[in-house]
């Protein structure tokens, strides 16, 4: 089903989610979205609070539903879908959070935490399943002692890396990453970072990357889409975003930035 | 230049069952000298907040404060109510990371400001009242005539900060201590309160202490640096010095892992001396 198949991993088409308000009144949290994502590509989705990223990355996942549009993928829309069909298709479009605190339960082990999602794709379920986890533990640079720990006896950056086993446990095609670091302190970011780069290298990952963060966006993204109100104000490669803004909110959002 | 604040030997505990456990802040000394800036930098569980709090007066039991603060020539380790309270507003203002929380949700972001400049500067209802739209113009609030009758709630995240400093400098202190007073706000909110703390500073010859996690934003603020960590102060200097030849391991790593700096995202993790341990020692607050 990966990497093999040409053609983009994502076609978004016409996205539009709308939330009712108080009063009858509307918010069009994402208005008319259309992109591709290439396979082992990392697309960048930038932009400030209320800018409609997060909604964006949810309505393409269905974690939220979309008001209209189409999202394909690989082939497959899944906006057709009913909730029983669209299952199956889950485990390749997995969702890592920007809160760690609280996307794991605090009261189970990460035994559990890993092994949970086994329970709904029975057909992941390893033979040997502590095995299993431990190995996926290794995979994100943790300890097998952890394995009994609960997530209150772990950092952020030790949780972060939980979320991201228990995601690979699925073995996923696509991440969708909703601002994977910005709880971290910067030190335990630049380690959260590498591993998931170098995770998207050896395993062949497709990112969908949500942040706000220009800076780290502009060095882990190949492409990047400016939201500004729930509109796409500007898309283009990393590189040419940067160096040559065309769009006005855009550039002030670089000129915003703080530079080191 | 005339030192304002002067702390030496600070130290923090915070009193467990188990008895004190690992100091908070370790032996920090700091000088600040009128209308100077200095930016405390520091990751979580470094002491950087505690550091800031101790200087206000603001660690309560189980917490212990041990050392020197002196504050224009008055110590305020130990000291009575009455002089932490001369001191605070007038001498030392304060601005904290959440707005929402540091404002009285049931007042009009007026009454709070009057109120305070009635209570301290004895100054008529209508004095007062008229010298708080002066103070949210100052800020940048646009209508200040009008918003001065809004609550806290009716404002967005980066206009109430703008009420906090507001309502901080209201009392024209000496000295401000801002902690990570822009951490919740998006970069365009950012650029306008950062702007403005260094205007405040440069016109009122304020000095400022600005307690942040975020290299790039003590680099706009602040001409000095304090970088600290597990409770200690690890270097100090110019920031343009330190930054440019950073002398402490901790440091180096720190510049070396913020996003700004690297080509690569391989250079992230350059500074580092691949410790798993690392982590353990700053657990996110």
């Amino acid at each position: 089903m990966q990497a093999d198949q040409p053609g983009p991993v994502l076609e978004v088409r016409g996205l539009r989610t709308v939330f009712d308000g108080r009063g009858g009144r509307e918010t069009v949290a994402v208005d008319d979205a259309s992109f591709d994502v290439a396979p082992g590509q990392c697309l960048a989705v930038v932009g400030e609070s209320g800018s409609g990223k997060s909604t964006l990355a949810r309505s393409v996942l269905r974690l939220v539903e979309p008001t209209a549009g189409r999202v394909r993928y690989r082939g497959t829309d899944l906006t057709a879908l009913d909730r029983r069909a669209l299952r199956p298709y889950r485990r390749h479009l997995q969702m890592i959070f920007q809160d760690p605190y609280a996307s794991l339960h605090p009261r189970q082990s990460v035994l559990r935490l890993v092994s949970e999602p086994w329970r709904i794709h029975r057909d992941l379920m390893p033979e040997d399943p502590c095995a299993r986890v431990a190995e996926l533990l290794e995979q994100v640079g943790m300890p097998p002692a952890v394995i009994d720990m609960h997530p209150t006896q772990l950092s952020g950056g030790q949780r972060q890396r939980v979320a991201i086993a228990r995601a690979l446990g699925l073995e996923p095609d696509v991440l969708v990453l909703d601002e994977p670091v910005s709880a971290l302190d910067v030190s335990i970011q630049a380690q959260v970072i590498a591993l998931l780069m170098e995770l998207q290298q050896s395993l062949g990952l497709t990112y969908l990357f949500i942040s706000h963060d220009l800076a780290l966006v502009r060095l882990v993204a190949s492409e990047v889409i400016v939201m500004h109100h729930g509109v796409f104000v500007e898309t283009g490669t990393t590189e040419r975003v940067f160096e040559d803004p065309r769009d006005e909110y855009t550039r002030s959002l670089l000129a915003a930035s703080p530079h080191l | 230049m005339t030192t304002l604040l002067e702390v030496e030997d600070l130290r923090v505990e915070f009193l467990t069952d188990a008895g004190p456990a690992r100091p908070a802040v370790n032996g920090v000394d700091l000088r600040l000298g009128a209308g100077e800036t200095l930016a405390l930098l520091g990751e979580s569980g470094s002491g950087k907040s505690v550091t800031s709090r101790a200087l206000m007066g603001l660690v309560d039991f189980p917490g212990v404060v041990r050392g020197s603060i002196r504050f224009d020539g008055t110590e305020l380790v130990d000291a009575p109510d009455r002089t932490l309270r001369r001191v605070r507003g007038t001498g030392i203002g304060m601005v904290f990371q959440d707005s929402l929380d540091s404002l009285n949700p049931v007042y009009t972001v007026g009454a709070q400001l009057t109120e305070a400049l009635q209570v301290r500067m004895g100054m008529t209802r209508a004095d007062a009242r008229s010298r708080s739209v002066e103070l949210l113009e100052a800020v940048g609030i646009v209508d200040a005539e009008q918003r001065v009758d809004a609550y806290p709630h009716q404002f967005s995240g980066g206009m109430r900060q703008r009420v906090c400093i507001a309502m901080a400098v209201a009392l024209r202190p000496r000295l401000l201590i801002a902690d990570e007073p822009t951490t919740a706000l998006d970069v365009t909110v950012q650029a306008g309160i950062l702007r403005l703390l260094r205007g405040l500073t440069e016109d009122t010859g304020m000095a400022m202490v600005f307690v942040t996690h975020d290299l790039a934003v003590a680099k706009q603020v602040a001409e000095r640096v304090m970088v600290m960590f597990d409770g200690r102060a690890v270097e100090e200097g110019s920031i343009g010095n330190v930054f440019a030849a950073p002398s402490h391991p901790y440091t180096r790593r720190l510049l070396s892992a913020h996003p700004g700096r690297a080509r690569h995202w391989r250079d992230l993790t350059k500074g580092e001396a691949r410790d798993d341990d690392g982590e353990e020692t700053h657990r996110a607050g």
